[in-house]
């Protein structure tokens, strides 16, 4: 990988590797950047060791002689003699001039032209601050997120929206599903538990969910596979038989034969939040055995079975929207492992592929989106909790 | 303590203990003429050693390139444990720090509560990816580094405060008052609104750098929240202890109290929260070179061997081997966290 989206792109077109430093691939080049409006800033201000060196100026140049630039103000400490040497080289009629630009040493080159270097390397250490006005990535970015744009993918050229439309669901998809199963199998858990902690089976069931907490989700991922996967019990990659899509099913057919394909990532999925789930309502439904409804219960002659289904659980699961709002961003992070591993097309997926691409605007779209999502999953934690307890409501006000 | 319950942490100290030593001499123990007799980076393309499983001198197996993976777990757990160990240790000293200041109250502004949360949403890409383009370009110069991700944190903050500001102009009515807390719990909001692990991912792929350096400055830059908001949480339940209100009515200031008084209660507070961003460091670690094999330098550590095991499934040594270790060192520290959290609970039975 490298820091530059376009490199294979202009190789491809400007013929062989070598004629990266050719006058038509910098050309090509430098209109490709200007197209993505990656000549400009990044921010409304840069903070930046090159003191001397306006970044912005810095920016346009093309890579090759923006590096070297770059290299010789910092052997430099000097910005304006760095660009008089490349200004130098440029003018130059040597006939491999843009080796020059790989030359470390800026005392070689400005020997080799006669030139009088000024030694002045103490802005090296000051760090200054730039203001570089609003045509910047991050206004630009804005106004079309503002217009409902956000931008156009390096690595596929197709519209952002566009290429998130198909990943975006099954992720919030097995997110919510996730968060859900986990609860829903946490819950029987927890009750058997607390009514049953002293047996041998709940003992066993104890030490089984302790071991899982500990095992990272990518060694799971993987042990699923060698398990289930290769001796061919069940499927492992993809959403949807190959050969099944072919054929023409109807809608309900078509969600039953993904099924399969589901088991394993949602076991990946769901391992670990159950384990520290089931742990966690059980101390919840513990510390509900101090409060006095529950001695209050007790000497009206019902059950602990019976009191636990009607009291105890509806008023102990009351802190596990905070716990579940923290979980569900999770969900996008643990998705980019289990999506990869997996090969579902979900965003976690997407996400790695455009890193290795350097697609910035799909990059920062899932970014976008895994913020809005957890945001919003914050405020909803805080507003289902407060309709759910009125206490919280009149703390409140 | 009964007997019984020490057994877990003897076991789990001798682990531990087992794999600082085998981190602390790995220079010692592989390459020729040691232990074993192979460094972790050698290669050896003869079918007969290839992809084995236990064979002669190779105690642990062998990759699909011939390396021994005895010598990789040593100096995996090299690799591991010093990221785990000084990233826990900066993360630990930001916590303090932050936790301390924001527990104390500045009053500097008034800000508007309702352009919050667009803020935090409409920002964190920004930084993100200005993080990304700003080490692209920096990758090999570790002060740069530093600084491009000082900054974008520093530019996060000015940002979100921008927005805020700007509600107020605009004309909000609800305005809380803006103290250096505020200002932090906005920091942690922030840092918070996307997993840390997706974060991480993105800086370090962007990057494309196993530096050592590196990976400890961005985990560590991600992970102090919470730390923070656990001391902070801490100074602000001990402040309200009769003893804390006895020291002020001596005479103490605030700030004198908490460091003098208060933070040697927190010990055990202190020590769980370093072993578990320890823990989260050496998962994050071990996550990053199992996603990025191949691709962060050639270092060999735990997660780049399980790596391996992606494109062969049936060689199970690959998987077994490095993640035993990784699950045994991961267990061992969590039980030396509940001895600690077990003692935090006894002794604040007793502060009054």
């Amino acid at each position: 990988m490298n820091d530059d989206p376009f490199a294979n792109m202009v190789d491809e077109l400007g013929g062989s590797g070598s004629s990266n430093y050719n006058n038509s691939s910098t050309q090509i080049k430098e209109n490709l950047y200007r197209i993505a409006g990656l000549d400009k800033p990044v921010f409304y201000f840069t903070f930046s060791r090159l003191s001397a060196a306006k970044p912005r100026d810095l920016a346009k140049l093309p890579a090759n002689e923006r590096k070297a630039v770059e290299n010789w103000t910092y052997r430099l400490g000097n910005y304006r003699d760095a660009l008089a040497l490349k200004q130098l080289i440029l003018k130059s009629d040597i006939p491999d001039r843009q080796i020059l630009f790989e030359v470390i040493e800026p005392e070689l080159v400005a020997q080799n032209f006669n030139y009088k270097l000024s030694y002045f390397r103490y802005q090296n250490f000051i760090p200054n601050l730039y203001w570089n006005g609003l045509d910047n990535q991050y206004h630009s970015w804005l106004i079309n997120l503002k217009q409902g744009k956000l931008g156009t993918s390096f690595a596929s050229g197709l519209p952002v929206s566009t290429v998130l439309q198909g990943n975006v669901w099954l992720t919030l998809i097995m997110g919510i599903g996730g968060t859900i199963l986990s609860v829903l199998i946490a819950i029987p858990i927890a009750i058997f538990f607390f009514l049953h902690g002293n047996s041998i089976v709940a003992k066993i069931i104890d030490t089984l969910l302790q071991i899982l907490v500990v095992i990272p989700s990518f060694t799971m991922v993987i042990l699923l596979i060698m398990l289930f996967a290769v001796p061919g019990y069940l499927p492992s990659s993809g959403l949807l038989d190959p050969l099944a899509d072919s054929i023409n099913y109807s809608m309900f057919d078509r969600v039953v034969a993904t099924l399969p394909f589901l088991i394993l990532p949602s076991i990946a999925y769901t391992y670990d939040s159950i384990a520290v789930l089931s742990r966690f309502i059980n101390t919840l439904l513990h510390s509900q055995r101090e409060q006095k409804y529950y001695v209050v219960g007790l000497s009206k002659g019902l059950s602990i079975k019976e009191l636990t289904y009607t009291h105890l659980l509806s008023n102990a699961l009351l802190p596990l929207f905070a716990v579940l709002a923290r979980n569900f961003p999770l969900a996008f992070s643990g998705s980019i492992v289990i999506e990869t591993m997996f090969n579902l097309p979900g965003m976690g997926r997407l996400l790695l592929t455009s890193i290795s691409f350097n697609d910035y605007p799909v990059i920062m779209a899932c970014v976008l989106i895994t913020a809005f999502f957890s945001c919003f999953s914050y405020w909803l934690a805080n507003d289902i909790s407060e309709y759910a307890d009125p206490r919280l409501r009149s703390q409140k006000a | 303590m009964s007997k019984r319950n020490k057994l877990p942490l003897i076991l789990s100290i001798t682990t531990l203990g087992f794999f600082v030593l085998m981190g602390l001499f790995s220079g010692l123990l592989t390459g020729r003429g040691h232990l074993i007799p192979y460094t972790p980076t050698e290669i050896h393309l003869n079918d007969a050693v290839r992809l084995k499983p236990f064979i002669s001198d190779h105690y642990l197996g062998t990759t699909i390139l011939g390396r021994d993976i005895a010598a990789g777990i040593v100096t995996g757990a090299n690799y591991s444990l010093t990221i785990g160990f000084f990233s826990a240790l900066i993360t630990l000293i930001i916590g303090i720090v932050l936790g301390i200041m924001s527990s104390l109250s500045w009053r500097v502004n008034y800000i508007n509560r309702r352009l919050f949360w667009p803020a935090v949403v409409l920002s964190i890409p920004y930084a993100v990816v200005s993080t990304g383009l700003n080490t692209g370009v920096y990758a090999d110069n570790l002060l740069d580094f530093t600084l491009a991700i000082l900054s974008a944190t520093c530019i996060f903050g000015i940002l979100i405060f921008l927005f805020l500001m700007l509600g107020s102009v605009i004309g909000g009515k609800k305005t809380i008052p803006f103290k250096f807390n505020t200002s932090i719990s906005l920091l942690i909001i922030l840092l918070d609104s996307a997993p840390k692990l997706l974060l991480l991912v993105i800086f370090i792929g962007l990057l494309a750098s196993g530096n050592i350096i590196t990976l400890i400055i961005t985990i560590s830059l991600l992970s102090w929240i919470g730390v923070t908001r656990m001391i902070r949480v801490e100074i602000e339940r001990q402040l309200k202890f009769s003893y804390a209100d006895a020291a002020v009515s001596y005479g103490i200031s605030v700030p004198r109290l908490i460091v003098k008084h208060i933070l040697p209660h927190l010990y055990p507070t202190l020590i769980i929260n370093f072993i578990y961003t320890f823990i989260g460091a050496i998962v994050s670690e071990s996550t990053l070179s199992f996603l990025f094999a191949g691709q962060m330098g050639d270092n060999v550590t735990w997660g780049s061997i399980i790596g391996l095991s992606k494109d062969y499934p049936d060689d199970w040594w690959l998987l077994v081997v490095p993640s035993t270790c990784l699950v045994l060192l991961i267990l061992s520290l969590f039980t030396v966290a509940k001895h600690f959290s077990d003692k935090a609970q006894i002794q604040n039975q007793y502060i009054k």
